[in-house]
């Protein structure tokens, strides 16, 4: 997804308050997505592609805004939402509780346009940088994935030395790893082959072959 | 009223908003509070409390707050002696702001 405004549901009963705030944020740019009670918000959360912001009413009918947080926390999702509860209660008690309950912010009824523009930039910069953090996360566990398939055990043949895959397909030693890893092969013949299987191979079609002494042979005596 | 950036429109919106629902929701504490219904009383008083916070009207306001308060602790008698005072501060507001609203309508003309 698109690191641009997330989208912000408005769970307001309260008619005139919801309109206020859907007006508002509409007008900052922030797509808008109103619902008029607790269960409403709550079926367009567990909906497809729902909104990333959650500014919940505490009190509402259907389901409170508390109660919802709660539900959230409760939910094991893979989904990113930041939460906003919109009390008028102002017993510091009942902050505590709503951010105790998984409330991520809260806001005062009525609001103040500035606090609330802040914090929902606040709520923007937060749900990019786990959005940031999780495709991170995404690479590595690939990354890792990958290392992986390599250092299990692979079954390979005694005489041809082919592979066989995890779909049960012998493969050639040189493709499964690079199929499985960032390695690339260049094909050479070492000097054991040289003179073991090309050297005997070309002296029956009756090529002479010249030494090649530009290329020492590694062992004790090799070593200058 | 700074919370609407000058948006006259949104401000007569919000109003009307307000005005059409009211009424039903006054209706909704009276009965209520007939019925001695303690969370029923609370709920529909916070939400007029909402309300009238949201366009800015104190005194209704602090009614609806005085009302929720008392159906929260259970002091039925209390929160049913301040009918007659929601009563009249809706009505008080009601008038005042469709005075504004139609004002408003009429244009500078």
């Amino acid at each position: 997804m698109a690191m641009g405004d997330p989208r912000i549901l408005i769970a307001e009963d309260e008619p005139s308050s919801r309109r206020m705030l859907e007006s508002v944020l509409s007008k900052w740019g922030y797509p808008v997505v109103p619902a008029r009670d607790g269960a409403e918000a709550w079926d367009i959360i567990q909906g497809e592609d729902p909104p990333e912001i959650l500014i919940l009413d505490w009190m509402m009918p259907g389901k409170e805004g508390v109660e919802i947080c709660r539900l959230l926390r409760q939910t094991p999702s893979v989904r990113l939402h930041y939460t906003i509860l919109l009390t008028s209660r102002d017993d510091k008690a009942d902050v505590v509780m709503g951010l105790e309950a998984g409330a991520d912010d809260y806001i005062k009824k009525p609001f103040d346009r500035e606090e609330l523009r802040a914090r929902i930039r606040a709520a923007t910069r937060i749900l990019n940088l786990q959005k940031a953090l999780g495709q991170r996360v995404r690479d590595l566990e690939d990354a890792l994935e990958h290392i992986k398939t390599l250092q299990g055990i692979l079954p390979i043949c005694s005489y041809c030395k082919k592979i066989r895959d995890d779909r049960n397909y012998w493969q050639q030693l040189e493709l499964y790893i690079s199929n499985h890893s960032e390695a690339e092969f260049s094909h050479a013949i070492c000097p054991d082959c040289f003179e073991t299987v090309v050297k005997p191979e070309l002296l029956r079609y009756g090529v002479t072959v010249r030494e090649r002494p530009a290329l020492p042979r590694p062992g004790p005596s090799g070593t200058p | 009223m700074d919370r609407l950036d000058g948006d006259e429109e949104l401000l007569r919106e919000i109003v009307e908003v307000f005005l059409s629902e009211g009424p039903g929701r006054i209706e909704e504490i009276r009965t209520a509070l007939q019925e001695g219904d303690a969370p029923k009383i609370e709920r529909s008083a916070h939400s007029m409390k909402g309300a009238a916070a949201n366009i800015s009207a104190c005194r209704l306001r602090g009614v609806a707050h005085d009302i929720e308060s008392a159906a929260r602790q259970g002091a039925l008698a209390l929160a049913a002696s301040l009918e007659d005072a929601l009563d009249r501060e809706y009505r008080i507001l009601s008038a005042e702001l469709t005075k504004t609203i139609t004002a408003c309508g009429d244009g500078d003309g």
